[in-house]
């Protein structure tokens, strides 16, 4: 809000310059900033009193430790009202005060006065709407002029839905209103919006010469719905959002006459009309000096601390070492001890408060706990082992990327079209679902990315939302790759970073599954082929890890990726309860191993998980691994060759068989025993040719 | 040593100087020590010498010959090694295999930099829920039942206006404390969203740090004011490295503490060199919020603070877009 550094200057009489004062400002009341004859000053919303030149310059008072002189305009209330006035709602109006002055010649205003509505950014209009604004800006009460003529009695109440307003502004802008806005209306209609815009047509023309003003007081509340309501903010609806003091109406009024005597040449007539059912006395705050220091850290003596409370107006009373302060009723803002101590900090100077690095006790986590709760949070553990597994993929060649977190009308439609959570109001169609899976933005990510690139790996963790407010959020990672190329290879390149980080983890003994249906998010399943993809379970458990798959051609096309892609997503905690469970130290094979390798050509369908099975149970307990080195799907002539023999045979798999036993050392004969019944599993059951 | 030794070492070790490859050493060996060379022929010459002297001259034909061995090994090591940097001489300025590497998030960097600085200091790091309710978001955080920030031009709320996409890290101060009694120091990183207009400095989501420390008010160590900006100062000069970092407080306002204050940093190196910078807001936790969680009115002292990630990484890396971290650009995570 911009305020007149001259007009600052005569009220408060300080001998700072602008800047100098725009600096102690800054420190200790509101962010300010000085140009030419202008400070703009960013006042805190819990500080309406400083809305007003009178405010600030008391302000800059108590920050320079001088003495402020307040001005003070005695008044006597109406007993017999020149209009009438019935205010319907008090809690929406507290007070509501007005003053008949007659007898003003209108015209424009002296230089003085409109000089300063201009430095402030306000247009000077005519001598009795400037004084209006005038009193405003000085005092912080904002006030609207009707012309007497149009004023019979007036009734403050709730506006009617659809009565109309039109306003008094250059474009006669009409209003509709309903009952959440207050008006001030005489009896049949509303003259005017309360608080924020006087009417066309009860406001001061060229032939005016009787005036009602009105000050009245506003609920912050209900300006503040009307305003937003309404799309209207003015200088008047600003301030009363903020909250002005009740008890300042009577004093505006008085100085609005003073100065359209001056202005204008008309003179008061009859006392102030006054409607204040409950009118606010100031209000007392016990403090405890001892309670300040403590608070603030900083050694501040009471006698201070009472000269800074009452160079802010606020007055104090010592009773055995504890302080009674009275509050004025401008400072709303001050209710509670902590508050006086804010005053009391902020004035004496923050940058005076020492830095004291605390003395760290070591806290004993089993006593914090004091109830149940659902425990909605992950502790560090978690957060640390994320972390680990970022780095453990950036060192495998993947990147992180940070996506938003919700889906695109367009992402939603594809891939997840529902129960997905949505925003009562995006910011636009693009941002609209909640996330339940990472991989919807990851493939966006892949395309993305592969216009620069030939080959994308990337990486996510973060949260997902499924069932709100129900426990934790699904803490998630999402892994995904793209070739350009289209590399048929690229499944088993992302599955094998998968494993390579369980693996890292100490979780061995995993399944890919691909029996459908799958148990995991739509938004990441819909994005990949039937057949081309898996859940990623604990072997023979329940226990869900997560899910890898191929990105079909389908959705590749609809989004444009062009290239091979592969997706995977992991449920994080699950992983990491996994990891907890089975980090578990093995002892040193004492014996030596003997690994015999096996080939066998197999039907296409028969999956290489079967094999491996098979050749582990028909070898027995001196097994200890079994590990694929070579698959080959013959193509070409070699295929034609294979398929001469045995047309059906389209596989060949090759693979290690490492026997050990953990009591002795194996003889070649044990082994070759082993090594047959092998064969004849594979053969008899998984109608293989040994090759 | 009869002279004869001494002849036949003096040829030997003559040779060796003029002798400029492998072959040629290994000839000369044959030569000089082989089986019908003249040092042979001289051992062979001793049976018919007496007994004394077949001990002393064989002592000195064996030394003489050990000496020249390990001169013949030597002059071989050096001369493979010559013939090896010719013949296989490496460009040492070619570049290095690629191997594949990634790239770390910077905000999940300097996240890691941060809860170490915390972790440091015995703070408990926590991550809590981004949905919230109303009242974890605003009630139990003091905000006034019409406070502006509520509406849904600032807020994001879900549909069915039950829950809210959390505007701050603070919910997790009120879900904290609801379960535990001071003492207690925690930190939360965490995503947070704000219904506003995107620039170069503003993002609808975006991530906090949020800080709070509690203890009983009667406790000597009951965080104060002073404590806040020496936790604080910590924590920048660390963060920023400089030791010189100067913080200041200025005069600010949240529902959720009293006394409200901004934290300002000024370094004195680097990007922060000698200006004053906004990085924080912070202040000592309102009482009201105490007796929300259920606490007794002034029983408990503490202060919070939250800063901006985002903020923290764009000063430190120089970056001028806040929208870069999100979307997934690999040129611009590339860089980190």
């Amino acid at each position: 809000m911009k305020f007149s550094w001259q007009w600052l200057r005569e009220l408060s009489g300080t001998s700072l310059d602008a800047t100098k004062a725009a600096e102690l400002l800054s420190a200790k009341s509101f962010e300010t900033v000085a140009s030419d004859d202008v400070l703009d000053i960013d006042v805190l919303p819990n500080r309406p009193d400083c809305l007003s030149h009178l405010g600030v310059a008391r302000e800059l008072c108590a920050l320079e430790n001088m003495r402020f002189a307040a001005p003070s305009y005695e008044y006597e209330t109406a007993a017999h009202p020149g209009v009438a006035v019935t205010v319907q709602d008090a809690d929406a109006c507290p007070r509501f005060s007005a003053l008949i002055v007659r007898g003003v010649k209108v015209g424009p205003s002296p230089k003085w006065l409109t000089a300063h509505l201009e430095t402030c950014g306000l247009r000077s209009i005519n001598n009795i709407v400037d004084v209006t604004n005038y009193v405003m800006l000085e005092l912080g009460q904002p006030m609207h002029a009707f012309d007497l003529r149009k004023v019979e009695k007036l009734v403050i109440r709730r506006a009617k839905k659809g009565e109309r307003v039109r306003a008094l502004d250059e474009a006669r802008t009409e209003y509709e209103l309903d009952p959440s806005v207050m008006v001030v209306a005489d009896a049949s209609r509303a003259l005017s919006i309360a608080g924020i815009k006087g009417g066309a047509d009860s406001g001061i023309t060229d032939d005016t010469t009787d005036v009602l003003l009105e000050a009245a007081n506003w609920d912050p509340g209900v300006i503040r719905a009307a305003s937003r309501k309404l799309g209207l903010r003015t200088d008047a609806s600003v301030r009363f959002s903020y909250g002005v003091d009740p008890n300042l109406t009577a004093p505006s009024l008085v100085r609005a006459g003073e100065l359209l005597a001056k202005s204008a040449g008309g003179q008061a007539d009859g006392d102030i009309i006054d409607v204040y059912p409950k009118p606010l006395a100031p209000w007392q705050i016990p403090l405890d000096p001892e309670h300040a220091r403590r608070l603030l850290g900083a050694d501040i003596g009471t006698p201070q601390m009472r000269g800074i409370l009452t160079s802010l107006g606020f007055e104090s009373e010592d009773r055995g070492g504890k302080l009674i302060v009275t509050v004025p009723t401008r400072r709303s803002d001050a209710r509670t001890p902590e508050d006086l101590i804010e005053e009391i900090g902020r004035i004496h100077g923050y940058d005076r408060i020492p830095s004291a690095v605390p003395v760290l006790p070591v806290y004993d986590p089993k006593a914090w706990v004091h109830g149940e709760t659902d425990r909605a949070w992950d502790e560090y553990d978690v957060i640390r082992e994320r972390n680990a597994i970022a780095n453990l993929l950036v060192g495998a060649g993947y990147s992180e990327v940070f996506n938003y977190s919700f889906l695109s009308d367009e992402l939603h439609g594809l891939l997840d079209p529902k129960g997905l959570d949505e925003l009562a109001e995006p910011q636009s169609a693009e941002y609209r679902w909640l996330r339940r899976s990472l991989v919807p933005r990851l493939v966006v990510n892949l395309r993305d990315n592969l216009r620069f690139a030939d080959e994308v790996r990337i990486f996510e963790s973060g949260h997902t939302f499924g069932r709100i407010g129900e426990g934790k959020e699904p803490l998630r990672l999402g892994l995904a790759l793209a070739k350009r190329s289209g590399d048929t290879d690229a499944f088993y390149e992302l599955k094998g970073a998968v494993d390579l980080l369980l693996q890292r983890l100490g979780i061995d003994d995993v399944y890919y599954d691909d029996a459908e249906p799958f148990p995991w998010d739509a938004g990441a399943v819909n994005a990949t082929a039937t057949g081309r993809r898996a859940v990623v379970r604990i072997e023979g458990e329940q226990t869900i890890l997560g899910f890898i798959g191929a990105v079909s051609g389908r959705i590749a096309e609809a989004m444009k990726l062009k290239g091979s892609a592969v997706v995977a997503e992991l449920d994080l905690r699950t992983v990491i309860e996994e990891a907890e469970q089975e980090n578990e130290f093995e002892p040193l094979p004492k014996y030596p191993s003997v690994i015999r390798d096996i080939s066998v050509l197999v039907e296409q369908g028969v999956k290489v998980d079967d094999i491996l099975q098979t050749a582990e149970d028909a070898g027995g307990d001196i097994v200890t691994d079994v590990d694929v080195f070579d698959i080959f799907l013959p193509t070409g002539e070699e295929k034609l060759k294979a398929e001469g023999d045995t047309p059906e045979y389209g596989k060949s798999v090759a693979f290690h068989v490492v026997f050990r036993a953990p009591d002795r050392t194996l003889t070649d004969k044990e082994v070759d025993v082993a090594e047959a019944a092998i064969k004849t599993a594979l053969q008899e059951e998984l109608d293989a040719q040994i090759r | 040593m009869p002279d004869e030794l001494k002849k036949i070492r003096a040829e030997a070790m003559k040779d060796l100087e003029d002798i400029r490859d492998v072959a040629a050493l290994e000839l000369a060996r044959a030569q000089r020590l082989g089986r019908s060379s003249e040092l042979s022929k001289f051992l062979r010459g001793l049976k018919d010498r007496t007994a004394d002297d077949r001990k002393k001259l064989g002592q000195m034909a064996n030394d003489a010959r050990a000496e020249l061995e390990r001169l013949y090994d030597e002059a071989r090591g050096r001369l493979a090694d010559a013939a090896e940097s010719v013949a296989a001489r490496l460009d040492v300025t070619a570049p290095g295999l690629r191997l594949r590497r990634g790239h770390l998030h910077p905000l999940t960097r300097a996240q890691g930099d941060i809860d170490d600085i915390f972790a440091s200091m015995g703070f408990r790091i926590l991550d809590g829920p981004e949905v919230e309710t109303e009242f974890n978001n605003f009630d139990a955080l003091n905000t006034p039942p019409d406070h502006p920030a509520r509406n849904m031009q600032d807020t994001f709320w879900l549909q069915g206006m039950k829950y809210l996409m959390r505007a701050h890290t603070s919910p997790m101060q009120i879900r904290f404390m609801q379960a535990h009694q001071p003492p207690f120091r925690i930190i939360v990183p965490g995503r947070v969203y704000r219904n506003e207009a995107t620039d170069m400095t503003h993002e609808f989501q975006f991530h906090q740090i949020e800080g709070l420390m509690v203890d009983r008010a009667e406790s000597p160590q009951a965080p104060n004011l002073a404590n806040l900006k020496g936790v604080v100062e910590y924590f920048f000069r660390r963060y920023f490295d400089d030791a010189s970092l100067d913080v200041r407080f200025t005069a600010s306002y949240f529902p959720f503490v009293e006394p409200g204050v901004e934290v300002h940093i000024r370094g004195t190196k680097g990007k922060l060199a000698g200006r004053w910078l906004e990085v924080a807001g912070a202040g000592m936790v309102h009482q009201n919020v105490f007796e929300n969680v259920g606490y007794v009115r002034g029983e408990m002292q503490g202060f919070a603070f939250g800063a901006a990630l985002e903020r923290l990484v764009m000063l430190k890396y120089g970056i001028s877009d806040i929208r870069l971290f999100q979307g997934g650009d690999l040129r611009f995570i590339g860089q980190f």
